[in-house]
């Protein structure tokens, strides 16, 4: 919508908006995106702070130079930052940050018996201080973060005594606040603070609220209770303005399906103040259309759960059977809201997957594939993925079938695969004889390994050798290297889940081998060499 | 000609700034804010729950099947197993296909189908006792889900190959008991297929990425932004590794690097491309700053004045990075107002 229609839609005038526009059109200038910003900013805070370092390293053994440094980059920067623009006011900001860091100093220096409580107490003063008079907004977050951080520290070096309940409960509550009437307060005085306050403020809360998971006593919330029970008010809260804000009507089925899913997180949560904190985040992010906070209060809440999951320990298969009841009731959810389970339709060039691109000439020409090419081009790669994986389980069975049986000896250990299991390394005894060789240099790397097989179809290490077998007893393997290490077939085995104690008296790797020297392992046996 | 500023599209920015000017007050801003839909209406609310049910249920329903594989339960047999695998694999792509990518339900489908080749090739991994080499696993997994990737088009599923890739290199460097020598080689790799991967991206997806309401259009962007993001680890390497060591590969590294970092930057301000020269111009200054804090640093150097030399420096560079944005800007509105048939 163009400015002059909103500005007389909401009753102001267009004219008087117009005549300062022009006459202070600088500032009125389109603002860099946020990408942009960052990037300077990134960039100038880094060179601030060394510059702000050589400052301080100047006056570094004089403590009255360090105050009246201190003091006089604090007013000079707080005097220049309100009456310059963009890039120097940022700069001349940060520069006398530090000054506020170098009266810090100072101070912990000079005041005697300052115990550490009473140190972060004077951190958040000062970060206040910078609040209030440095007129640059990366620095005011820098400094509405920093107080809640330092008061967070000062709550743990008090004894605690709740004070950490109280400055969850009280961070979530300000920074609810500050976004719901963000509007209100960005027209008064101080409201050039108010967005960087609230973003601090809502990225302070999910970093007190994430130690509560931490195995830290100084950081455990003394009435986990209360202090879900709060932040689950204020949730619902917001959810009644939200609701209120965007006029549904409180009896639709979205309103009620929304509160249902608050509750059910509230009650799978109540010992989790951080997951509401998240989700608190989130719905504010929405609310007010902010990106950022969005982003911010899904990556909180993602770890949160992936953190408490840990904590849990629950079986994989229980996880799983969780994972896929909430992931479908989610879906059904969006479907009742939706009203369909296909949700909007909403076009793109997507559509035609090789629209635009070096191939769209090829599939011009070939018309009949039109209608049937966005099918065709999902397919064919899943097809690719199957037929892939038949082809190398027919080669497996081929080995397991055709194969010369072996048995090699081994000492297993036991870790936990990322995504594939329970499994047992497999560390095979005649390994230290091959690294041994290859390691003084010996022999070639490239070299097969000759195992002669006993009575018993044991397997016991010869020698490297380019020709392989020279008799009946004795076969080919050939060597896998991984890093330092060698083997000679798979280096581990997958069991199900639990199963661990069982496989712990294994000690011969049953191996089939091909004729080319590669190696299926198909089970483990015992010193009785039984099959397990 | 300067259009009259009164006619410019009303922003949030715009309007919150006329606000602290006292040209409107609270209620106005609150009022204007709704207006221009700048707080989350009905419809805002719908596409949140659109996306995010959508994108939370698949991610869950994904990751419950993985999980569920993972616990390789021995009351199924192996062929069961794969064939489950390989069955839910194909069923979701068929899904895909069948509601069509135009629909958030068909693209998270094949998004799903490319996520679901990772249980596919874990269970083959189970039940023939592959060995537990993670990375051949994501390897696989990786090069697999490029057909998905160019066929779907969403940032999704760039993030999902870009990260699998990532997942693949590292794992790999950690089996192979890769030292701060070795992972600088990995490094090197790195950069080189990210700026190739992301040539490629840019040549298929150049219809997605001229039109910013594309799903698919953030696709480069997003792999290289992680490109960057994933660099970060290997720079802190190449400063704390022995200077003896890896002399030879960190001066090799960051020679590539600046050269990569040159042609992308004079490519990116070439052709107005404000979001890729922040990206690019950030991580050369992670990259030159990087190279500064090596030789200060193995020289002992980072004293009073060799402070004040980095962070005049880091500024010099800051300076140069407005710069390139500045002018990136400029040919992105000049080449905006012209198709607009607007005189900037």
């Amino acid at each position: 919508m163009i400015l002059r229609e909103v500005i007389a839609a909401v009753g102001g005038s267009p004219s008087v908006v117009e005549n300062r526009m022009e006459t202070r059109w600088r500032s009125f200038s389109d603002p860099h995106p946020w990408y942009v910003q960052s990037a300077i900013a990134v960039t100038i805070w880094v060179g601030a702070m060394f510059l702000g370092g050589f400052f301080l390293s100047l006056v570094r053994d004089d403590q009255a130079s360090q105050l009246a440094l201190g003091v006089g980059m604090l007013v000079a920067g707080a005097i220049l930052s309100r009456s310059t623009q963009g890039i120097v006011r940022l700069h001349l900001s940060l520069v006398t940050y530090a000054g506020a860091t170098s009266v810090l100093f100072f101070l912990c220096e000079r005041v005697s018996g300052l115990g550490d409580a009473e140190t972060m107490l004077l951190t958040a003063c000062t970060q206040v201080v910078c609040f209030l008079v440095i007129a640059a907004r990366p620095v005011r977050f820098k400094a509405a973060l920093g107080t809640v951080l330092s008061l967070w520290g000062a709550a743990m070096n008090a004894d605690n005594r709740g004070f950490i309940d109280a400055l969850i409960v009280g961070v979530a509550l300000l920074a609810a606040l500050a976004w719901l009437f963000e509007a209100r307060l960005s027209a008064m005085s101080l409201g050039r603070s108010v967005r960087p306050a609230a973003f601090a403020l809502s990225l302070a809360s999910l970093w007190v609220s994430a130690f509560t998971f931490v195995d830290l006593d100084e950081a455990r919330l003394h009435f986990p209770l209360v202090t879900s029970g709060a932040l689950a008010v204020l949730l619902v809260i917001v959810a009644l303005v939200a609701a209120r804000e965007s006029k549904a009507s409180f009896r639709s089925k979205s309103v009620l399906l929304a509160f249902a899913g608050i509750f059910g997180v509230v009650a799978l949560a109540s010992g989790s103040p951080a997951i509401l904190t998240a989700v608190l985040i989130i719905v504010l992010g929405r609310l007010r259309k902010e990106p950022v906070l969005e982003i911010l209060g899904i990556t909180g809440l993602l770890g949160f759960c992936v953190w408490l999951y840990y904590g849990l320990q629950v079986s994989l298969l229980w996880t799983a059977g969780a994972m896929v009841l909430a992931g479908a009731l989610l879906i059904a959810a969006r479907a009742l809201i939706l009203g369909g389970f296909l949700g909007s339709m909403k076009r793109s060039v997507s559509d035609r997957p090789f629209e635009g691109s070096v191939l769209s000439p090829i599939l011009a020409r070939a018309q009949p594939l039109r209608i049937f090419e966005r099918r065709a081009m999902l397919l064919v790669p899943a097809s690719v993925v199957v037929a892939l994986v038949v082809g190398l389980v027919v080669q497996k069975e081929h080995v397991i079938r055709e194969g010369r049986p072996v048995l090699l000896e081994l000492g297993p250990r036991d870790p936990r695969s990322f995504m594939q299991g329970d499994y047992v390394v497999l560390r095979y005894s005649d390994s230290a004889a091959v690294e041994n060789l290859l390691n003084n240099n010996e022999v070639k790397a490239s070299y097969d390994s000759v195992f002669k097989i006993d009575a018993q179809g044991i397997g016991h290490f010869d020698r490297l050798d380019p020709q392989g077998p020279r008799s009946d007893d004795e076969i080919r393997i050939k060597l896998k290297k991984r890093a330092r290490e060698v083997s000679f077939g798979a280096t581990s085995f997958f069991f199900a889940e639990g199963r661990g104690t069982h496989w712990e008296n294994a000690r011969y790797a049953d191996l089939r081998v091909a004729a080319d020297g590669t190696t299926v392992l198909v089970g483990l046996r015992d010193a009785s060499l039984h099959e397990m | 000609m300067r259009k009259n500023p009164a006619d410019r599209e009303a922003t949030p920015t715009l309007l919150r700034q006329l606000a602290q000017e006292k040209l409107i007050d609270g209620r106005q801003l609150v009022d204007a804010l709704r207006l221009i839909h700048a707080h989350a209406d009905r419809s805002a609310w719908r596409a949140f729950a659109d996306k995010l049910l959508l994108g939370i249920g698949t991610g869950l329903i994904v990751a419950g099947a993985i999980f569920f594989f993972a616990a390789n339960w021995d009351a199924m047999g192996k062929g069961a197993r794969i064939g489950l695998a390989s069955a839910i694999h194909l069923i979701a792509a068929v899904a895909a296909a069948k509601i069509g990518l135009h629909r958030p339900a068909g693209r998270a489908a094949a998004a799903g189908a490319a996520l679901l080749i990772g249980p596919a090739l874990l269970t083959y991994g189970q039940a023939y006792q592959t060995g537990a080499d993670a990375w051949e696993l994501f390897a696989g997994w990786a090069v697999l889900s490029v057909p998905f990737a160019i066929v779907v088009r969403g940032s999704a599923a760039w993030a999902v190959l870009s990260v699998l890739v990532r997942i693949a290199v590292l794992f790999f460097a950690e089996q192979h008991g890769f030292g701060a020598d070795g992972l600088l080689g990995v490094a090197i790799a790195m950069l080189f297929a990210d700026a190739a991967s992301y040539i490629a991206a840019l040549r298929l997806m150049r219809r997605d990425t001229a039109d910013p309401n594309n799903q698919g259009a953030r696709g480069p962007t997003l792999f290289l932004l992680l490109g960057v993001v994933s660099a970060a680890p290997s720079l802190f390497v190449t400063i704390m590794a022995d200077a003896s060591v890896a002399a030879v590969h960190s001066g090799v590294f960051l020679l590539a690097a600046f050269i990569a970092h040159a042609a992308g930057l004079v490519n990116a301000v070439k052709n107005g491309r404000t979001q890729e020269t922040a990206i690019i111009g950030l991580s050369a200054c992670l990259h030159i700053g990087t190279t500064f804090a090596r030789v200060m640093l193995h020289g002992s150097r980072l004293d009073g004045p060799g402070l004040f030399i980095f962070g005049a420096f880091i500024l010099i560079e800051a300076t140069v990075l407005a710069y390139a944005l500045t002018l990136s800007l400029q040919r992105s509105r000049a080449r905006q107002a012209t198709s607009e048939g607007v005189t900037p």
